[in-house]
């Protein structure tokens, strides 16, 4: 009965701000959002971010429609109506990446930020565990995406605390690894490489949400995450496994 | 300086006075979106209730004197709880909207709160043992529907009475025979750690399939036996 928020709302390296959301269960033309900023330190940029701390916004809206949406350019809908299966079509933005960015993109694609469109499911095996999926049609790369994820959360441990943990894999098919890895030796990279499908990156993540009050919500996650041997293997990429922590203050309007 | 310091203490005085009294808080959204669940159940349900439970985390947790209360701006309403923590829940919009809290007069951590589905008593105290099946097979698919009691089947149901209730349970059969069910000391529903309630199991196994449970007296509730 108490449900996750799908799954693409905690994606590893994240936050997910509603502790148990399912379907919408709220009243006709209500809605339930939580709006803060967070801190995010990572131990190393994927191909050429050169972030390293940032401070992001925290959103996330869910409407009595279905509708719900979040600050990491996720927007879908539930079309399930309770049991133990979830699914529904979502709208993800990927980001842009120029090769002039940085010396290590040196021969890559530029990616031009797109608006991607799919779908997630998820399964759920008793109270607060699941299996979720989702998949992704990325239309810069011309080519899928998807993931799958399984989830336990715990909110009994103490009051007010959610503790979740989570694994997934990341999986990408020729196209999406090409845009992203594939390199060439004309285009001024250092040799050529061109990857193949496959497990683009495998994580486990750790997220602790501490409700301060009905108002108030204290956002927390540790996540690791190591790229596939195709995406590693690229020249742009600089370091194989990389950390993410991140903690944020939200207002539950 | 004196006066100051002696003004500003009667300042203090009403925080420090609220302070005494701890209180813990459940936001009613979260509420909200655990008990629409089974208004929103598709299936048969009408041998089922859902309450908004507490319920004390261990037995050194006394039921005295707990009170529940739904704060919003506007409005304090005071939710009536019966012997086993048990509150009809108020859906509305605006408490919804106004992101009101459920307040209790306990410190955090001493209660579970959540929805809890039972069976539904009977004014007449008649109870078919038709029905009596009905809804425990109603219950656990209620339950399963949620992803919980996998594995589980339905045995019987029990009826619970406070301890100095001197009720009676008996099974008619179909066929004329009356058998009186036995009480025993227990929890009014499994997983419980409140004990010491006056128990009849019937367990559908042990008795004829056709007949009625006639009680003398209306329980506190009714529980799905599920193994």
């Amino acid at each position: 009965m108490n449900k996750l928020f799908p799954l693409l709302l905690l994606p590893l390296c994240g936050l997910a701000l509603a502790e148990d959301n399912d379907i919408a269960m709220m009243p006709d033309g209500s809605r339930d959002m939580y709006v803060g900023m967070a801190l995010t330190s990572r131990s190393a940029a994927e191909a050429g971010e050169p972030h390293r701390l940032s401070l992001r916004p925290l959103l996330q809206v869910e409407w009595s429609n279905g509708i719900f949406a979040s600050a990491n350019g996720v927007v879908g809908m539930h079309l399930s109506n309770g049991g133990p299966v979830a699914y529904g079509p979502l709208l993800a933005a990927s980001n842009s990446r120029d090769p002039s960015e940085s010396r290590r993109l040196r021969g890559s694609h530029a990616i031009d930020g797109s608006v991607d469109a799919g779908g997630y499911f998820d399964y759920y095996l008793g109270y607060n565990t699941r299996l979720g999926s989702s998949i992704m049609y990325d239309r810069s790369a011309r080519g899928w995406r998807g993931e799958f994820r399984v989830q336990k959360s715990w909110n009994d441990l103490a009051p007010h605390h959610t503790l979740s943990v989570s694994a997934g894999v990341s999986l990408a098919g020729d196209a999406v690894m090409r845009e992203r890895y594939e390199v060439s030796r004309a285009a001024g990279g250092a040799r050529d490489y061109t990857p193949s499908g496959g497990l683009a990156s495998a994580g486990v993540g750790v997220h602790w949400n501490y409700a301060l009050s009905s108002k108030w919500l204290l956002s927390s996650s540790a996540s690791a995450t190591r790229l596939g041997g195709e995406a590693a293997a690229s020249p742009v990429v600089e370091r194989r496994n990389f950390f993410t922590i991140s903690s944020g203050l939200a207002y539950r309007f | 300086m004196l006066r100051a310091a002696f003004l500003l203490s009667l300042a203090l005085l009403p925080a420090c006075a609220s302070a005494q009294e701890e209180t813990d808080w459940i936001a009613y959204r979260d509420a909200y979106r655990q008990m629409i669940w089974f208004e929103k159940y598709g299936k048969p349900k009408q041998f089922l209730q859902n309450h908004f439970r507490l319920r004390p985390r261990d037995k050194s947790v006394s039921m005295d004197g707990l009170r529940l209360a739904l704060n919003s701006k506007t409005a304090q309403v005071s939710l009536a709880l019966d012997a086993l923590g048990r509150a009809v829940l108020p859906f509305s919009k605006a408490a919804y909207d106004d992101n009101a809290e459920l307040v209790i007069n306990r410190k955090a951590g001493q209660f579970k709160a959540g929805p809890w589905v039972s069976i539904v008593t009977r004014a007449d105290g008649v109870y078919a043992a038709a029905d009596l099946r009905a809804a425990c097979e109603q219950l656990l698919a209620y339950l399963r529907h949620g992803g919980e009691a996998g594995g589980k089947r339905c045995v019987g149901v029990q009826f619970t009475y406070s301890k100095n209730d001197a009720a009676q349970l008996q099974f008619h059969a179909a066929g004329g025979a009356v058998i009186a069910l036995a009480a025993k000391e227990g929890p009014a529903f499994e997983g419980d750690v409140v004990q010491g309630f006056r128990v009849f199991a019937y367990r559908f196994a042990a008795l004829p399939e056709a007949g009625q449970v006639v009680t003398s007296s209306t329980p506190l509730a009714i529980a799905a036996l599920l193994e």
